[in-house]
């Protein structure tokens, strides 16, 4: 856009002045612009650095680059699903081509160039490489947002054709969103991908562990493929914690076949040990720990080192008898307990986060006192197994949706009305009415005579032991359901069999699915409002 | 504090008469408490100032679909269990919330 001055020798001047002073505000509005959209692009690089770094980027590899693929079979699994979810990555994608379009950037290289200047200076650089393999931005931010996309991920992973499939896709998709560890045996920590690297003093030092072999098989791939990714196990890192403070020719059976090396340019072997556990080379000094690192926008933050994070290692895992350990100790529930305390004292404003403490908090403190040994010290504690047992029944006997129903045992029925279960006599005498309060149960009402009780203790008993239930509480088969629907549906088969038949925990009706999923988002009363689902 | 997308983990509320057989809590190392049945069965020591990162409440198995609960000191990374029936009584009970 120009501007032509007036002819007017007397305002010509100050015309200019205006000319010049709007040409440099447009210029100046022009860097503003440009400086947003590098902003843009840059937080678009940074999504993606973040998804490289959370092990998305093989993904990536696998899906634009199958000469490249990379050998992580969970990750190829759900990759197999992604590019179905066409309308979501469409969308995704017509958006990123604006923005590409917009800056003329249309190759990886520009974009990454132009993000070199923000910030985000090692990630971009990393990304290039990823990104030039993807060859234009607009794909590559549809399958970043794509894959960064949990939940559209689960979404697509549900659509696959295996349940058990599906069920691995959106586990680990889930695993690449969080970067949380529920996996069997590594380690758990909150918050984003973690590295390990060795931590001399308060300072990251430049040496971080480039992989980690045990019986020369990779368990561990550096910054490529971080800990959430790795098989690398609890046990393996307190093994690493032991090699470390031991001397070469000492032997550690834990370390049998394990290898690490650093990150430097030789790839210095930092520790290693024989097939029997004997020691070869340890280059860790002695003032050098081991740490758990975060990488946010190109800077390292320790998390946690050895010391914080396996205080427990040394008695749990390294030293599984605890020998030689005589620190004082605390229960489990108190841990629990304390960090729920914790929980609730630092969200006081959050009542949803109040209500759940108190009620873990609860059960769990209810839990404490139902400790067998002290049951039959107090009567209202033998209630309350009275009222377990007859909920259990009534759930095991009767399968979902036919729990409006009455079950009728021998002596005695049960019936339900939302979670209070009424406990009547042959007369419809109401003999104990209680109340499911998640792991635990309330009484709020009780009027039972001693043979009742005794009825009752025996079905306790029964139900612990997984055995027939015999006496008053013996299930009559109920009319209504249908033949096939409840395993004990003939006479001929016993109680037992039907228990043995069904699953022992009640929770498996309610696995999500692909027919009773539906069922179960259907009560939506209550919805916690810290909970943005 | 860092921001955790709560709906990554999207596997649907326990149903609110839903009773657990077995509760399970599991902090970063393994195993902490086990309730079996409303009885404690297993509860593993710690060292004395141990702080777990994270404890995870599984109900009726030990795997991630099985998670009911999970948080740290500060915050709640998982929650399936609003919409147990003993959540609402709580407020009268104990005079919680509003």
């Amino acid at each position: 856009m120009s501007i032509t001055p007036q002819v007017n020798p007397q305002e010509s001047s100050e015309a200019q002045r205006a000319a010049q002073k709007y040409t440099s505000d447009s210029i100046q509005e022009s860097i503003k612009s440009k400086a947003a959209m590098a902003a843009t692009v840059a937080m678009l690089l940074q999504m993606l650095t973040k998804a490289a770094l959370e092990g998305v980027k093989g993904l990536l590899d696998q899906n634009k680059s199958r000469q490249n693929q990379k050998k992580d079979s969970r990750l190829e699994q759900l990759s197999d699903y992604l590019p179905n979810d066409k309308k979501i990555t469409q969308r995704l994608g017509n958006k990123t081509r604006g923005i590409s379009r917009i800056f003329k950037g249309k190759t990886s290289r520009g974009l990454s160039k132009a993000a070199s200047k923000t910030r985000s200076l090692g990630k971009a650089a990393k990304l290039g490489n990823t990104l030039s393999k993807v060859k234009n931005v607009g794909r590559a931010g549809r399958f970043a947002k794509t894959l960064g996309m949990a939940k559209n991920a689960e979404i697509v992973a549900k659509r696959a054709k295996t349940a058990n499939t599906a069920y691995k896709a959106v586990k680990v998709a889930k695993l690449a969103n969080t970067g949380r560890i529920l996996a069997t045996g590594g380690v758990a920590l909150a918050g984003g991908p973690v590295g390990i690297a060795v931590l001399a003093g308060s300072v990251i030092a430049p040496i971080a562990i480039e992989a980690v072999w045990k019986n020369r098989e990779k368990i561990y791939d550096g910054g490529k493929k971080l800990v959430n990714h790795s098989k690398i196990a609890t046990a393996d890192i307190g093994a690493m914690v032991k090699g470390k403070n031991s001397k070469p020719g000492e032997v550690v059976p834990e370390l049998a076949g394990m290898k690490v090396t650093g990150d430097d340019k030789d790839k210095t072997t930092l520790l290693e040990a024989d097939d029997q556990g004997k020691i070869l080379t340890n280059k860790f000094a002695p003032e050098q720990k081991l740490a758990f690192y975060q990488e946010k926008n190109g800077e390292k933050s320790m998390l946690l080192d050895e010391a914080d994070l396996y205080p427990n290692q040394a008695t749990s895992i390294v030293n599984p008898a605890g020998v030689g350990s005589s620190k004082a100790e605390v229960s489990g529930t108190s841990v629990v307990s304390n960090t729920l305390t914790s929980l609730a004292g630092n969200n006081p404003g959050n009542s949803e986060i109040q209500k759940q403490t108190a009620f873990l908090g609860n059960n769990l403190t209810q839990a404490q006192v139902n400790i067998p040994a002290k049951a039959n010290v107090q009567e209202s504690i033998k209630l309350n197994e009275a009222g377990s047992s007859i909920i259990n029944l009534f759930n095991s006997e009767l399968p979902p949706k036919k729990r409006n129903q009455t079950l009728e045992t021998e002596d005695y029925s049960i019936s339900r009305r939302g979670n209070d279960y009424f406990l009547k006599d042959k007369s419809s005498n109401l003999l104990l009415q209680a109340t499911n309060t998640g792991f635990g149960t309330k009484i709020k009402s009780s009027n039972l005579n001693s043979a009742q009780k005794e009825d009752l203790g025996y079905l306790k008993e029964d139900l612990r032991l997984n055995e027939e239930i015999t006496g008053g509480f013996m299930p009559k088969i109920p009319q209504a359901i249908g033949k096939n629907e409840i395993a004990a549906s003939t006479p001929a088969k016993s109680a037992q069999e039907a228990a043995a038949a069904k699953p022992r925990s009640t929770f498996s009706q309610y696995l999500p699915t692909k027919e009773q999923e539906p069922a179960l988002t259907g009560n939506n009363k209550v919805k916690s409002n810290n909970m943005e689902r | 504090m860092e921001q955790i997308n709560y709906q990554t983990i999207d596997y649907p509320d326990f149903p609110a008469n839903y009773v657990p057989n077995v509760v399970e809590i599991h902090d970063h190392v393994g195993l902490l408490v086990k309730i079996e049945n409303f009885q404690i069965t297993v509860n593993n020591s710690r060292p004395e100032k141990f702080k777990p990162d994270i404890l995870l409440w599984l109900f009726d198995g030990n795997d991630s679909q099985h998670v009911a609960y999970a948080h740290t000191e500060n915050m709640v990374l998982i929650n399936r269990i609003g919409q147990l029936h003993a959540l609402s009584d709580l407020n009268e009970t104990l005079g919680i919330g509003e």
